[in-house]
């Protein structure tokens, strides 16, 4: 892909990531139950390792 | 022209995947079990085993699980969240992302050392083990004795090297190879290991057997391991985002590191921390053949060498992709066969010096860590905290004078300022030379404060600094923003799917 292809291309895709009616849309941030669930699910998991390795 | 895109043409022959174009909807290819296929069969590859065998150097069976398990899920969580999350939401290739962190010029500084670097490295390991693992079915088929010949081991290791140059000069066929042929036997082998492991050993007699070369304080040893298995995950950043930029959603860009970043290679390393208790050694291809006797060990010694080749294509791809996405008119210039020779090219001086890396692989690891943990916390504060998930798409890709990613002159002095206080941190709590902790490091580690103090360092820096000025965009976010709340992108909005 030469230089002018890619910087047509790219403004074309720009133009369409930026137009409202498109179908092309970046994507949603991740939710934040979603960090919620996987921090918890973490710190859970630490700490049931802990009191494995320490406590049992 | 895909439906997708029907409002405009889109020039003939353009593939946003294999270049730093941002994607469109028909180029997001993978759902949540495509990801999780892809991450699971990257995840149980041969470097595990090594990482394992490194695990049992410092701490027995029991603690190899809980050190495995609680490092890899500090560092698999934070680089599920960068840089797989920037590059998935706006499907930018992951070095295109860190413009609005470095600045231009910055992220290509960034992209290109550590594309060379972290290839270099990582082909010259696996070539290396190899070589090992050549020589091992020599000396068990033809009763040779070369592993004690650096030199036949170094020139094996070199032949896989010439042999991955080719495969990747043939075309991008190595993630495809990894995830349809040797990851699933990987697996198999994985199991025939645990297997086999249990077959000669009982639980209580794994766990009685002491670690291969412990520090004298067992608390360090466990911190040690602990920090191993951080730094392994912190390893995976280099190859993530740009799997993650082809999700078709956010969650399927993150749950699925879960499974394979975090369950798949814990499994694996907690297998070869078993393997390497048992047999006493931490080399992986010293394992094969006393655990599966001299048929199926050689089997699955030559298995696990060739295995070592498919990595070493999809880490080299993965870096190709990276530089040709990311580093501009000159390097897409460059034709595919050269760039891959230059790729491999350092790893071929390096495999010469197998004391280097191979046989200190715990070092090695920590050499990246030393960076890309500073580096992830830069990254994440960045994208979660100062900019609430929200980049200016149009801007990430504008030259530095003209983008508000511009700061000054293409570089951002604070994110650089934070990586280094990071970087400082790790050495001083443990030398990256010497692997020796320092009388903190058995509280903290070194990998957790360097990913800390750079993300704080950042943070304060570019309020006081780089924000008061007017730099990196940081003053056009909405007045009122919420992670659910539609993108705006640097005073761009932009539709949200």
């Amino acid at each position: 892909m030469d230089d002018y292809s890619f910087e047509a291309e790219l403004e074309n895709r720009l133009r369409l990531l930026e137009k409202p009616d498109s179908e092309e849309k970046v994507l949603k941030p991740l939710p934040v139950l979603d960090l919620y669930i996987a921090f918890g699910g973490f710190i859970l998991m630490t700490a049931a390792m802990l009191l494995w390795g320490f406590c049992l | 022209m895909s439906s997708a895109s029907s409002d405009m043409t889109v020039v003939d022959g353009s593939d946003g995947t294999l270049n730093e174009l941002p994607l469109l909807k028909r180029e997001r290819i993978w759902g949540f079990w495509d990801y999780s296929s892809v991450n699971i069969g990257l995840a149980i590859a041969t470097w595990a085993f090594l990482q394992g065998g490194a695990v049992a150097y410092y701490v027995g069976a029991k603690n190899a699980i809980i050190t495995t398990v609680i490092g890899y899920g500090i560092s698999a969580l934070l680089v599920s969240l960068a840089p797989c999350l920037p590059s998935s939401r706006y499907g930018i290739e992951q070095f295109v992302s860190l413009r609005s962190v470095f600045g231009g010029n910055g992220a290509r500084v960034l992209m290109i050392t550590m594309s060379a670097l972290l290839a270099a490295a990582w082909s010259s390991v696996l070539a290396i083990m190899f070589g090992h693992a050549i020589a091992n079915v020599s000396n068990e088929l033809f009763g040779t004795n070369i592993g004690d010949g650096r030199s036949v081991v170094s020139f094996l290791a070199l032949g896989a090297i010439v042999l991955s140059w080719g495969i990747l000069a043939w075309g991008p066929v190595s993630i495809e190879w990894v995830n349809k042929i040797v990851a699933p036997a990987l697996v198999i082998v994985t199991i025939g290991m645990l297997a086999l492991v249990f077959a000669h050993l009982s639980w209580s007699d794994l766990s009685s057997k002491a670690p291969l070369g412990p520090h004298h304080d067992s608390y360090t040893n466990f911190m040690l391991a602990l920090e191993l298995n951080i730094a392994g995950g912190f390893a995976w950043w280099p190859n993530v985002g740009n799997l993650a930029r082809l999700t078709r959603s956010t969650r399927a860009a993150f749950w699925p590191n879960i499974l394979g970043l975090f369950l798949a290679s814990v499994v694996a390393a907690i297998v070869g921390a078993f393997a390497a208790l048992a047999l006493a050694s931490e080399d992986p291809t010293l394992w094969m053949v006393p655990l599966g006797g001299a048929f199926m060990g050689v089997i699955a010694l030559l298995f696990v060498g060739f295995a070592n080749i498919t990595s070493i294509v999809a880490q080299g791809y993965g870096s190709m992709i990276a530089l040709k996405g990311g580093g501009g008119r000159l390097l897409r210039r460059v034709p595919w066969v050269v760039l891959a020779a230059a790729i491999l090219a350092p790893a071929a001086v390096v495999v010469f010096f197998p004391a280097t890396v191979y046989d200190n692989y715990g070092r090695f690891v920590s050499w990246g860590a030393i960076f890309l943990a500073p580096l992830c916390g830069v990254q994440i504060t960045d994208f979660f905290v100062l900019r609430r998930q929200r980049l200016a798409l149009r801007d990430l890709y504008l030259p530095d004078e003209e983008s508000c990613y511009g700061f000054w002159g293409g570089y951002n002095p604070a994110a650089f300022i934070a990586i280094a206080a990071g970087a400082l941190i790790y050495a001083l709590l443990l030398d990256p030379v010497s692997y020796e902790p320092s009388s903190v490091f058995k509280y903290v580690t070194a990998s957790a404060p360097a990913f800390v103090v750079a993300a704080a360092l950042h943070f304060l820096l570019t309020l006081v600094f780089v924000r008061r000025f007017g730099k990196g965009g940081y003053d056009t976010k909405p007045a009122a923003q919420t992670l659910e709340s539609p993108d705006v992108g640097g005073g761009v909005p932009l539709p949200v799917d």
